[in-house]
């Protein structure tokens, strides 16, 4: 009842505001969902993206945060606002895993992916005092001893690691930690032996030396961190990482979406933004909407096949 | 160090940092005793805002929000009985009986005395041991938070002020709720009914406001009936004496200390030192049976505690590089937007930045502690406002601070439930802050158990092969063994 | 009579065993095989519960003394659940501000005020509140879904 009532309200509101479409956009406030908490690294990046983009726009853009299942409610949550383009949302890897895994009921397929804004790699991190130095190493002690190596994983399921494990047929002792910010510390500690995160996460760890980087998983060597080799150069044809993106719901009108990628473009271009990113050790990897969907194709189906069915 | 520390307190008093700080302060102080905005969500809503400032100030400004958030949330505990954030809700247990005593005045000077001296000691262990800390946080894995967390349900037992079973059941209530949800370790969805917005479980703060706001709420609604008068109650401006300092002091430094290792440990926060503090002041106590019904030293622990966090919690930011909690997980953004590499390495390379931090944390707590007397008898204006008026508006914020915290109509629907069934609680006597209490640390204990397990392959041996999860061990049963004895005690002197 | 002391432990015994059996319900884990399982914490406290509430029933039957108690629910405590529950449908509906305004009237109707300075007073702090949070720490308030 609830929903029908909802969905009769949202129409009436549609009718009455289509003819305000496009030509004036945008006329008021634009609300951008942040599917995770405020401080973390995807609600820095879209506060910093919005603060650069309202300028270009010519009208506040408010970061609105919605947290939970792993970025799935706020998601779900954008997808299922007006189509008018006042909201947006941050799209995250997690739009391909979740509704995979029967976790989230909406999927990359119910928004208009507008631009992907970064791409991130993972970096195999092990402590200063590890006696592995390559990735190699530690491929040879998985395979002496399957199971044993304790792994600081940074969510359930750990995608990073899967593709490791499945290019490598090794198996590691995953220890579920919740996020960077609980694994580091874990590795630091000695009380596992290695984890995988993104450059940005353990910047300040790799800049004092505390955490030993065994090779970086993108196609080539990241600016930041310029004396990590990559796993490809080391023989291991494995790459992984994570991205995120601006999206509207499905249904937003073209001529919006064109606004709104062009101010993106700009936004991203701009020197507080680049300086943002580059200060969090985090890569811009802008994509227009068409390569991004089919980006978002492709991923999904790469995550499919750790997906246990 | 010195002249560090002493060109770090130029800076904090210079035209451009000192009023952002004092801004700060004031602004946290709001925040915090509002329900349903923490001291996390000021930090992270300036964080954009202190991307165009100078590295100092933008901290500064940042810490001072920290600091006024958490003692600011006593004033609303103390008052109404609605705690602005969850760690002031041990505040509630004595400061507002204390407030209801008419000595709503005395029990607010006792909170930001003790606050300033939590946060102050808190400080200075910062600035000196804090390398020593960060070599202690580094020991804490999945066994030591599992022992932590056990000891820390045991204080269920000395919250629960007359029936222990009514407490026990109130804490198991409260570990189920905190099941609701994504099980952390496996991914499997427990008790969510296939309701989106319960696969990340149920958020505490709209649980706080309801158990607490919202049912106080209600209950005072009842109360305007058998009162008709609604005249204000009477109280007393009268400050704590100098005698009152010297009988909280011992019990406040001591939680200053209790805090700051608790702060230094990454993952534990404000509201467990609270508790723990309080617990420990009571189980040394000479006269327990004063916890609950207004005791000055109650009061001073669970503040002293709450604030002496604030010092410990920087301690794996500054000296590893990764956040303590909420709040530091901001100021660790910060720190890198302003190019600054958090951990050991800004001790070597910005030390006018790491002085300045702490220069700028002890005049924050000096200006808190201004901020908090000064601003004593405009607070107690508060208990002058009829009821008839204070309810409605307790119960509206109640529903705003509800939404704020996740801009979702689906808390505000808990901070309701929850204020109905802590409102029929409170009538069968089953106390409140159990729950509240098993909220926070249930899933603490649970997932470190099973991550331990995991992490010594199935082998329960962690329990004894690791000295600090030993100890922890051994505190909790020693906890159960002195409350039962407390209790048998009462039970004597009652027959 | 049915005593509230007796009849709320017994719901939650009712309710816990019900609990038991969603415990069994559990999916099996796709992803993590760990010696102890999702259901072995929730079963555990379950128990616990039932335990104590157990305890409790035995210790209300030894406790012989009457006591006078207050009714559950009053007349206030009623409307003023009512008034929260409407008070969310309103703000679904409408938005933060004329539900406020609104809801905050309609109570002082309720409960007779006459003097006009709490009519006022009321309207000047739904007003402060607005302001606050969307002009002074930019949190969006709850917009209806009828105006926007």
């Amino acid at each position: 009842m609830r929903k029908l009532l909802k969905t009769a309200l949202i129409s009436a509101g549609l009718i009455m505001s289509a003819s305000t479409f496009a030509a004036d956009y945008p006329a008021k406030n634009i609300r951008l969902i942040v599917p995770f908490g405020a401080g973390g690294g995807t609600d820095a990046v879209g506060r910093t993206l919005a603060n650069s983009a309202k300028d270009i726009l010519g009208t506040s853009i408010s970061v609105m945060n919605r947290t939970g299942g792993a970025g799935a409610v706020g998601m779900s949550f954008g997808a299922q606002q007006r189509p008018d383009g006042y909201t947006l949302t941050v799209v995250t890897r997690e739009i391909a895993s979740l509704p995979q895994m029967g976790l989230m009921q909406h999927n990359a397929d119910d928004f208009e992916l507008i631009r992907m804004v970064n791409l991130d790699p993972a970096v195999i991190l092990v402590p200063a005092d590890s006696p592995f130095n390559t990735v190699n190493d530690l491929v040879a002690e998985a395979k002496k001893t399957p199971g044993k190596v304790k792994f600081a994983s940074t969510a359930a399921p750990n995608f990073y690691l899967m593709a490791l494990e499945q290019d490598q047929d090794i198996k590691l002792n995953a220890v579920p930690y919740n996020g960077s910010a609980e694994a580091i510390p874990s590795v630091l500690g000695h009380h596992t032996q290695v984890t995988m995160v993104t450059p940005g996460e353990a910047i300040a760890q790799l800049r004092s030396g505390q955490l030993k980087a065994l090779g970086v998983m993108s196609e080539e060597r990241i600016s930041y961190i310029p004396d990590v080799p990559t796993l490809k150069e080391q023989g291991l044809d494995v790459t992984t990482g994570t991205w995120r993106g601006i999206g509207a719901p499905k249904g937003t009108p073209d001529e919006i979406i064109e606004i709104l990628g062009n101010a993106f473009d700009q936004a991203m271009a701009s020197e507080q933004f680049k300086e943002f990113m580059a200060k969090g050790a985090m890569t811009i990897h802008p994509l227009k909407a068409q390569e991004f969907t089919d980006f978002v194709k492709e991923d999904t189906k790469v995550l499919s096949q750790f997906i246990k069915k | 160090m010195m002249e560090y520390l002493l060109s770090g307190f130029a800076s904090a008093f210079s035209m451009e940092v000192f009023p952002v700080l004092v801004l700060g302060v004031l602004g946290g102080v709001i925040l915090g005793a509002l329900p349903g905005l923490t001291a996390t969500m000021g930090v992270a809503i300036l964080l954009p805002f202190t991307f165009s400032m100078m590295p100092t100030p933008a901290l500064v400004m940042l810490i001072g929000v920290y600091i006024g958030g958490i003692y600011g949330g006593s004033i609303a505990a103390i008052l109404l009985k609605t705690p602005g954030t969850p760690a002031s809700a041990a505040t509630v247990l004595d400061g507002h009986t204390m407030a209801i005593k008419g000595l709503a005045a005395k029990a607010l000077s006792i909170a930001a005395v003790a606050s300033f001296i939590g946060g102050l000691i808190s400080t200075v262990v910062l600035i000196g041991v804090a390398p020593m800390l960060a070599d202690f946080a580094l020991r804490f894995n999945a066994p030591e938070y599992f022992a932590l967390a056990l000891f820390g349900l045991t204080i269920i037992a000395s919250v629960s002020a007359k029936n222990i079973m009514k407490g026990l059941l109130a804490g198991t209530i409260g570990l189920l709720i905190s099941m609701v949800g994504l099980d952390p370790i496996s991914s499997v969805p427990r008790f969510t009914f296939g309701v989106l917005d319960l696969y990340s479980g149920i958020n505490i703060i709209p649980v706080l406001i309801g158990l607490f706001a919202i049912a106080e709420g209600l209950n005072q609604l009842e109360k305007i009936a058998s009162d008709k008068q609604d005249i204000p109650p009477k109280f007393s401006y009268k400050f704590l004496s100098f005698s009152d300092f010297k009988k909280i002091l011992p019990t406040s430094v001591k939680s200053a200390l209790i805090g700051t290792s608790i702060g230094s440990v990454p993952g534990a926060g404000a509201d467990i030192s609270a508790f723990a503090c309080y617990n420990e002041a009571k189980r040394v106590a000479k006269n327990p049976e004063e916890f609950g019904n207004g005791s000055m030293h109650g009061l001073a622990a669970a503040e002293s505690g709450n604030n002496g966090v604030t010092g410990g919690s920087l301690v794996p930011l500054l000296t590893l590089g990764v956040p303590g909690d909420a709040v530091s997980a901001v100021l660790l953004g910060a720190l890198i937007v302003q190019g600054l590499t958090p951990g050991p390495l800004l001790f070597t390379q910005n030390p006018e930045i790491v002085y300045g931090i702490f220069s700028s944390m002890i005049v924050a707590n000096i200006v808190m502690l201004i901020v908090g007397f000064l601003g004593i008898r405009f607070f107690c204006r508060i208990i002058e406002v009829p009821k008839i008026m204070m309810i409605p508006i307790i119960i509206f914020l109640s529903v705003i601070g509800a939404y704020a915290i996740n801009n979702s109509m689906f808390d505000v629907g808990i901070a309701i439930t929850f204020g109905l069934l802590g409102f029929i609680l409170n009538k069968l006597d089953i106390p409140s802050s159990p729950i509240l209490l098993a909220i926070i640390l249930g899933p603490m204990a649970e997932t470190n158990l099973r991550k331990s397990l995991i992490l010594y392959e199935g082998s329960w041996s962690f329990i004894y092969d690791r000295p600090i999860a030993l100890a922890f061990i051994l505190f909790a049963i020693f906890s159960v063994y002195s409350t039962v004895k407390l209790k048998k005690r009462e039970r004597n002197a009652q027959k | 009579m049915l005593n509230r002391h007796l009849v709320l432990p017994s719901i939650i015994i009712v309710l816990s065993l019900i609990i038991l059996g969603f415990i069994t319900q559990f999916p099996e884990p796709l992803y993590q095989a760990s010696p102890v399982g999702a259901g072995f914490f929730p079963t555990v406290v379950v128990i616990i519960q039932i335990l104590i509430c157990c305890v409790l029933i035995i210790q209300h039957q030894r406790k012989k003394q009457v006591e006078q108690e207050q009714p559950l629910l009053s007349k206030h405590s009623i409307f003023g659940f009512t008034l929260l529950v409407g008070y969310a449908a309103l703000i679904t509906l409408v938005g933060y501000l004329p539900a406020s305004l609104v809801g905050f009237t309609y109570y002082l109707i309720y409960y007779r005020v006459k003097k006009p300075r709490y009519y006022v007073v009321a309207w000047l702090f739904v007003l402060a509140i607005y302001y606050l949070f969307s002009d002074v720490f930019i949190i969006s308030l709850p917009e209806g879904l009828l105006f926007f």
